[in-house]
C-alpha cells in the first residue's frame, strides 16, 4: 500500500528579505499605526487618537502613519463582507 | 510593485492547535482628498466590485457630503448605505510611485481598513497573488485615470 502524498510538497525557502512586521496577538482589539512604508509598527493604544498622539510623541506626523484596529484574537478579516 | 501580505497571530479555531499565524494581502494606500491626505491600509478585496473606505475619513479628507452621492450596496452580510466621493489614491514603494483619481464609497468599519476592490483601484493593475510566498505584485496596466488634486 502506498503512503499517502501530501497535495502539494513543495518547499519554499524562507524569505529572508521579508520585514514586514508580524502583528502580535497581545494587539487584539488594540488600534496601532503603522510606518509611512507599512512595515513596522510604530505605536500602540486602545483609541484612534491615543495611537496618533503615541506616534506623534515617537517622530511620526499623523500624515506619515497609517493607523487601523486589529481584529479580536478569534477574527479572521474579511473583506466584501463587512 | 511587490508587497509582502500582512501578518498576524489569532487564536485557533476548532481543530487547531496554539498560536497560528495568518497572512493577509494588505496594502499601504494614500487617500488624496482636497484638504488632507490620511496613509490607510487596504485590503486588496477581488471579491468587492468597488473601492471603499472607512467612513471615518469621509470629513477629514475635506469631502463633502453636499457633493457627494449616497447609495445603497449590497454585501454578503446584508446591505450597507454608501456616500461616494472622487479622489486620489497613490500607492508608493520604495521610488516607484502611481497616483490616479477613483469614485470611492465610503463605508463604516470598524477595524479602519479600506477594501480595494475592481473599480477604482484593481482594474488599473494586474495582480498576481503569490500564495506560496505570502506576497503579491501589482503591476500597472496603464489605465489610472488622471489624478484631480495637487497636493503632496
Amino acid at each position: 500500500m502506498q503512503k499517502p502524498k501530501a497535495a502539494s510538497s513543495k518547499k519554499v525557502a524562507p524569505d529572508r528579505a521579508r520585514k514586514v512586521q508580524a502583528i502580535p496577538r497581545d494587539y487584539a482589539g488594540n488600534w496601532v499605526a503603522w510606518s509611512a512604508d507599512g512595515r513596522k509598527i510604530v505605536a500602540v493604544a486602545d483609541s484612534f487618537r491615543a495611537c496618533e498622539q503615541a506616534a506623534e510623541r515617537a517622530g511620526f506626523r499623523a500624515d506619515q502613519v497609517a493607523i487601523d484596529r486589529v481584529p479580536a484574537s478569534r477574527q479572521r478579516l474579511t473583506g466584501s463582507g463587512m | 510593485m511587490r508587497f509582502d501580505y500582512s501578518e498576524r497571530e489569532v487564536d485557533p479555531l476548532p481543530g487547531e492547535f496554539g498560536v497560528q499565524v495568518i497572512h493577509e494581502p494588505i496594502v499601504l494606500v494614500r487617500f488624496i482628498g482636497p484638504s488632507q491626505t490620511y496613509l490607510v491600509r487596504g485590503l486588496l478585496d477581488t471579491g468587492a466590485s468597488m473601492t471603499l473606505a472607512p467612513r471615518f475619513y469621509f470629513q477629514k479628507l475635506g469631502m463633502s457630503v453636499a457633493q457627494s452621492e449616497r447609495v445603497r450596496l449590497r454585501t454578503a452580510s446584508g446591505t450597507v448605505n454608501v456616500l461616494l466621493g472622487a479622489l486620489d489614491l497613490e500607492v508608493r514603494l520604495g521610488s516607484s510611485s502611481y497616483r490616479w483619481s477613483a469614485q470611492v464609497g465610503f463605508v463604516p468599519r470598524a477595524d479602519n481598513l479600506a477594501l480595494l476592490g475592481h473599480a477604482g483601484f484593481l482594474d488599473h493593475f494586474s495582480v498576481t497573488f503569490d500564495g506560496l510566498r505570502k506576497r503579491v505584485t501589482l503591476k500597472p496596466n496603464g489605465t489610472f485615470p488622471a489624478p484631480i488634486f495637487n497636493s503632496a
